[in-house]
């Protein structure tokens, strides 16, 4: 919209995001349009980041730009991990955890799975693109499918480029 | 009698017999324009009760903690159809004491949308009137009268409302309304077709503009009645600080998704936070939205039935969601 | 001081003229919401609506202000600059809190170390408020007196230097609202109080009083012809006819020292029960002022902001030791009414209220200030029960 809004705060929430992604990576990146994507990882320790050590020690080549943020249990994962991440210039969120049945705690993914589908629903309600936020299931042992679950989370994300998020 | 009548009844009686401490109902404000929350202590006072279109406030948000006056009162509380939902909600996570309550349910044929008749004068209002059912009129401080049918002019949720009688009551105030037959229609959700249709930039662009005049009052988390973490509220936190401070529009759509996804499976879109927001901010985008969805998901309206838990603090093995 | 007639349909290319050298701000209505927000060209300003939701204040007082960016360096003595940065920047004007690198006695002279660097943040951008009400300017005038250094206590440079380049046109209120009271608390809808020109709107147009030398150079617009005696005299008549139109609910005469004797009343609970402890009268106020300071700081760098605060905030007097001495509601309503008519007036000489009504408007529940301080600004009725407030006694007297 070409209108212009309201002052309060304006001024200091684009310097919010700026400060928040160039201070999270450390390095000042060229324009916009051309930085890596950064995706944000959120993965429960028993399974997923089983699985995703599972494919580095294989060796499984996969793309750099994830950065993981490991949980007990994707039982714990509240939405604001998400929303949180796409409001401090996170391009896609990956969320993974134990098969169903197979939690390490018993129920905590039974809990998520309906949480994460609810998520995802608003996610997309807010005008962000359904490949920038992915969940899904990745055993300790699935190295194989942890390197194609991010190599095509990543294409997807990479598809559609740098995210400018306006609202969220 | 009318409901109004039944109301004043009701409460009479229940201070008088000791019942409850105070009746919580609706009452004119400091113009016929305008209705408000009381708190009836002495049977005398009954007289203050009123029912009317008007009367759009939840009241099951004072029975949250930390509401109460004293801490421990017996409370009578009158409830439409969808308050009643947000009490079941309440009832189903254990969070008020059933036996300190005394319900007294109130079949409603709908609420008129006060904003809407705003916005049709650039002087104030300062009577609303309803001469006969059906028929709302309007009076302004320049004199000038203006007559509405009150279908026209009702609130968004009641226009779509499934739940015009209570769903929990001790005591009903007069004879209940046709119920809608919700076993063979679906509910209504054309309230957020235009903007489920924007394009993902539009959506951005549209929530950008709403969000940026958010002032971060917290009027709309303070009356919801299931939200109730209060001072140990996430968007609250200063140590650690969660949810930025800061009051901007990624910052304050991030701090109403939170709200909506915490009270997810317990709101049933009464609609009480966005007539709270003192900017307009159209909060059914949001919750109207999460209620299709979790609609969509598992067929659950929230708040209807006292056996049940909302349907993010329970689960079933055979759910299919995902991959 | 001048006296000139704007014509009605002169008012954007008066608004044009006054962007020439500022950001102009103006209500606008969009949506059917009345609100302040920056003026450009095709926009038209609403002044049918009496109020817009917010008050102004927002343009002087930011609800959100950064005023510093810091962040930790490795200072290297060999290869460093000797001095600090940043303090010559042109916006600092004094207070700027740019720190230098240690002192040469410092025991870390010479070794490599970790040293802050500060940065002052201040934007000052010149700027018109035009169709605000007396009672919005009011604000101002109050809020000045806690950040401008009234009785030697504080001053801010922040809010300063944003007064300063601020200047207030004010259009009188033909039709004030039921829930006005300027008048009872010594305002008035042609008050002049904090204003720089009055505006009141006659036959065809525009009334401007210049009241200060801020107002003289906004009137120094061409466009603008004298005004003529027909033209005063009707703008008198309006202010004239305007006067009566608004209550006057109570008697201000006393209420501060009833305030203080009702204390302890058990009044507050029954007056503060529908009250959902939220925040909306303190931040659509124009004189409420209150704030609170955050850092917000990723790994090296960050910023300190101050945002408006409220005192219905549960948390707001929560102590480090985890006690809250207004943990009730009750307590924190007292406070609120009692700091407008009491605490500041003792402190400032001058009431914290200017009878604007927003706050009974824009309440959830229309908890009413007026209705508050007939009740708690009078006499108390009886003496009380010795009874402590709330603690679960059954009903009160």
């Amino acid at each position: 919209m070409a209108e212009e809004t309201r002052d309060q705060g304006a001024e200091n929430a684009t310097a919010t995001t700026e400060a928040g992604t160039a201070g999270a990576t450390g390095e000042a990146t060229g324009s916009p349009d051309t930085r890596r994507v950064k995706i944000i990882g959120i993965v429960c320790n028993w399974c997923s980041y089983a699985g995703a050590d599972t494919a580095g020690v294989g060796r499984f080549k996969q793309p750099a730009n994830l950065r993981l943020v490991r949980v007990p249990c994707t039982g714990r994962i509240d939405p604001l991990f998400a929303l949180k991440a796409f409001e401090k210039g996170a391009d896609g969120v990956l969320i993974s955890g134990c098969h169903p049945g197979d939690c390490h705690y018993s129920e905590g993914n039974y809990y998520a799975r309906r949480k994460f589908e609810l998520m995802e629903r608003m996610i997309h309600h807010l005008g962000i693109p359904q490949e920038r936020f992915k969940w899904t299931w990745v055993s300790a042992s699935e190295g194989a499918r942890w390197q194609q679950v991010v190599t095509d989370f990543v294409a997807g994300v990479e598809s559609l480029g740098p995210r400018q998020g306006r609202a969220l | 009698m009318s409901r109004e009548e039944h109301i004043r009844e009701f409460a009479t009686a229940a201070l008088a017999e000791g019942r409850v401490d105070y009746f919580i109902g609706w009452q004119q404000g400091y113009n016929s324009s305008e209705v408000i929350p009381v708190f009836i202590r002495d049977a005398a006072e009954v007289e203050q009760l009123v029912w009317n279109p008007l009367c759009h406030h939840n009241l099951v948000t004072f029975l949250k903690r930390n509401m109460p006056d004293p801490p421990d009162a017996k409370i009578g509380v009158c409830v439409k159809g969808c308050d009643s939902r947000t009490l079941v909600a309440l009832l189903q996570e254990e969070l008020v004491d059933k036996d300190k309550l005394y319900v007294v349910g109130v079949p409603c044929d709908g609420i008129v949308d006060r904003r809407k008749l705003e916005k049709e004068f650039a002087a104030e209002m300062v009577a609303i009137e309803f001469p006969e059912r059906g028929k709302v009129v309007v009076t302004t401080r320049l004199g000038e009268t203006q007559e509405f049918a009150q279908d026209a002019v009702l609130l968004d949720v009641c226009r779509l409302c499934r739940y015009p009688n209570p769903v929990y009551a001790d005591d009903t105030a007069g004879p209940l309304e046709t119920e809608p037959d919700r076993k063979h229609t679906q509910p209504d959700w054309t309230d957020i077709a235009d903007y489920e249709n924007f394009s993902d930039d539009d959506k951005q662009a549209v929530l950008e503009q709403i969000y940026s005049t958010c002032i971060r009052c917290f009027a709309c988390i303070n009356v919801c009645p299931v939200c109730y973490c209060w001072d140990r509220c996430v968007n609250r936190s200063r140590q650690p600080e969660l949810v930025s401070q800061k009051v901007g529009a990624k910052e304050n759509l991030l701090f109403q998704m939170i709200h909506m996804m915490h009270v997810a499976g317990r709101c049933p879109s009464c609609g009480a936070c966005d007539r709270a927001c003192p900017v307009e901010i159209p909060l059914y985008l949001l919750h109207r939205k999460m209620n299709k969805e979790i609609y969509d998901m598992f067929g659950f309206e929230p708040g209807t039935s006292l056996d049940e838990k909302p349907v993010f603090q329970t689960f079933r093995i055979e759910d299919e969601f995902g991959d | 001081m001048t006296i000139k007639y704007l014509q009605a349909d002169r008012l954007p290319a008066f608004l044009e003229y006054l962007a020439e050298d500022a950001r102009v701000v103006a209500p606008f209505k969009r949506y059917g919401v009345v609100q302040f927000e920056p003026w450009s060209s095709g926009k038209d300003v609403e002044l049918d609506v009496l109020l817009a939701k917010q008050s102004p204040k927002e343009y002087i007082f930011l609800q959100t202000q950064t005023y510093l960016k810091f962040g930790y360096r490795m200072e290297d003595p060999e290869t460093s600059a000797p001095d600090g940065p940043g303090s010559d920047d042109a916006a600092s004007e004094g207070e700027g809190a740019a720190k230098k690198a240690e002192p040469d006695e410092s025991p870390t002279v010479g070794i490599p170390h970790e040293t802050v660097h500060v940065e002052p943040i201040l934007e000052a951008q010149t700027q018109v408020i035009f169709g605000c009400r007396p009672c919005d300017a009011r604000g101002f005038v109050q809020t000045d007196n806690v950040f401008g250094g009234y009785g030697g206590f504080y001053y801010d440079p922040l809010y300063n230097a944003r007064r300063e380049v601020t200047t207030i046109l004010a259009v009188t209120c033909r039709e004030p609202r039921s829930t006005c009271f300027c008048t009872a608390i010594g305002g008035s809808p042609a008050g002049t109080e904090g204003v720089d020109a009055l505006f009141t709107q006659v036959e065809g147009g525009f009334v401007a009083e210049a009241l200060t030398e801020k107002g003289e150079a906004a009137l120094a617009y061409e466009g603008l012809a004298d005004a003529g005696a027909a033209q005063t005299d009707a703008a008198a008549a309006v202010k004239e006819e305007a006067i009566p139109k608004v209550d006057m609910p109570f008697e201000l005469e006393g209420i501060r020292d009833n305030l203080h004797d009702n204390i302890e009343g058990q009044q507050w609970h029954h007056l503060a029960m529908r009250c959902i402890s939220c925040g909306t009268c303190t931040y659509v106020c124009p004189n409420c002022y209150c704030f609170s300071i955050n850092d917000q700081i990723v790994e090296t760098e960050g910023e300190r902001y101050r945002v408006w605060d409220n005192c219905f905030n549960p948390m707001y007097t929560e102590e480090t030791s985890g006690h809250n001495p207004r943990a009730q509601k009750s307590n924190r309503f007292r406070n609120r009414f009692s700091h407008k008519f009491w605490y500041y007036p003792d402190k400032y000489d001058s009431l914290l209220c200017s009878g604007c009504g927003r706050c009974i408007m824009h309440c959830p529940t229309r908890i009413d200030i007026r209705e508050v301080l007939r009740v708690m600004g009078s006499p108390a009725p009886e003496p009380e029960p010795a009874a402590a407030p709330a603690t679960g006694e059954g009903k009160e007297a």
